[in-house]
């Protein structure tokens, strides 16, 4: 009888040993049947939807540079531009190629009105397309805007008053100055004002504004540039 | 057949049981344990990188050579006992060993705005034996 015992416990915990071993293999094949459900965003992609819109706003800055120091060539501003984000792409897919995710430029344009008008800007479009599918993600295409918009210019006796906005979320800035000119005249002496809502004001001493046919201001937003160009004698 | 024999033959048999489920589970317990660091270590050394980029932690480190920002996230976000090296084109590396045979290699194109340009990052990773 004591043999018998024996052999029904031994028997028992072995048993009971498996039952827990296989309990354990059944809940780890669990996990790793729900792990390997877990969508894992592919690196590619995840790199172009962080870094893309650094690089076009950083081609935007270049790009408005290249056009106030080209004397308003927009073919030059836009080929600067494309330069900075050909190289962005070329480094992407250096580093990306072969796994399965493709970024395309549909559209690029940079665009600037610096001269005579109510409105004045500095912008670029960009159409992008970020494909995906043999990573096993939809297609993402997508248009992006920056820039920098001013409208509202106040001339006062001796100050100008502008309102700046982004253009792409009409969110108010506060600009900085970086060059003024009355009359076709640098001036040096000017103390920069911001009023809040994206009213920037310059105050000009020792120029009287009253009399002035002409008002040129260079302004600055991360490193964005516009200018802000108003004439007076073309007026009715 | 006699009951001892029985008894005996279901212990043999139980034993055998055991012995190939032990087997068996050790297995399964290993591969999804391996699979797993190297997943961990992937999935946050991408962490690592964004918040460097997001936090201005990279722009700090290009522009003024300050890597403490750099350090910081590295030693907070990758896992204990980890082994790293952040290279960034033209600059000087950043890790915690100079040389290491990397289990995870992580690449990443950043835009500096400060410096206007993209540099190619290279972050390896490998967990300390």
């Amino acid at each position: 009888m004591t043999g018998k015992g024996q052999f029904l416990i031994l028997t028992s915990i072995m048993m009971t040993t498996a039952i827990l071993i296989l309990t354990a293999m059944v809940t780890n094949s669990n996990i790793r049947i729900l792990n390997s459900q877990k969508i894992t965003v592919p690196l590619p992609l995840i790199n172009a939807v962080e870094d893309f819109p650094r690089a076009f706003k950083v081609s935007l800055k270049l790009s408005s540079i290249s056009y106030n120091s080209s004397n308003h060539n927009l073919s030059y501003a836009n080929s600067t531009a494309y330069t900075f984000i050909n190289n962005w792409m070329d480094n992407f897919t250096y580093i990306h190629d072969g796994r399965g995710v493709s970024v395309y430029i549909n559209h690029f344009n940079v665009s600037f009105q610096w001269n005579n008008s109510n409105y004045w800007w500095s912008n670029a479009t960009c159409s992008i397309i970020i494909d995906g599918k043999p990573a096993g993600f939809s297609e993402i295409n997508k248009t992006i805007r920056y820039g920098i918009v001013v409208t509202d210019l106040v001339k006062l006796d001796n100050q100008i008053n502008v309102t700046a906005y982004m253009f792409n979320s009409g969110i108010p800035v506060k600009l900085n100055v970086l060059q003024v000119k009355v009359n076709g005249s640098t001036v040096n002496d000017w103390i920069q004002h911001y009023y809040g809502l994206g009213v920037n004001g310059v105050e000009i001493d020792n120029t009287s504004l009253n009399n002035a046919s002409s008002i040129e201001i260079l302004f600055e937003f991360q490193g964005i540039l516009i200018k802000v160009h108003r004439d007076y004698s073309a007026s009715p | 057949m006699r009951r001892g024999q029985i008894y005996l033959i279901g212990a043999v048999a139980s034993i055998g049981f055991l012995i190939m489920f032990t087997v068996i589970a050790f297995s399964f317990l290993r591969l999804q344990g391996g699979s797993t660091s190297m997943d961990v270590l992937f999935k946050k050394g991408i962490s690592a990188l964004k918040s460097m980029a997001s936090s201005g932690a990279l722009e700090d480190y290009l522009s003024s050579g300050d890597d403490e920002p750099v350090r910081i996230i590295l030693e907070t976000i990758l896992p204990p006992q980890t082994y790293y090296c952040l290279t960034i084109e033209d600059q000087n590396s950043i890790y915690n060993l100079e040389s290491f045979e990397p289990e995870s290699t992580i690449q990443y194109v950043y835009t500096s705005s400060f410096l206007n340009r993209t540099y190619v990052i290279t972050l390896k990773l490998a967990v300390r034996k």
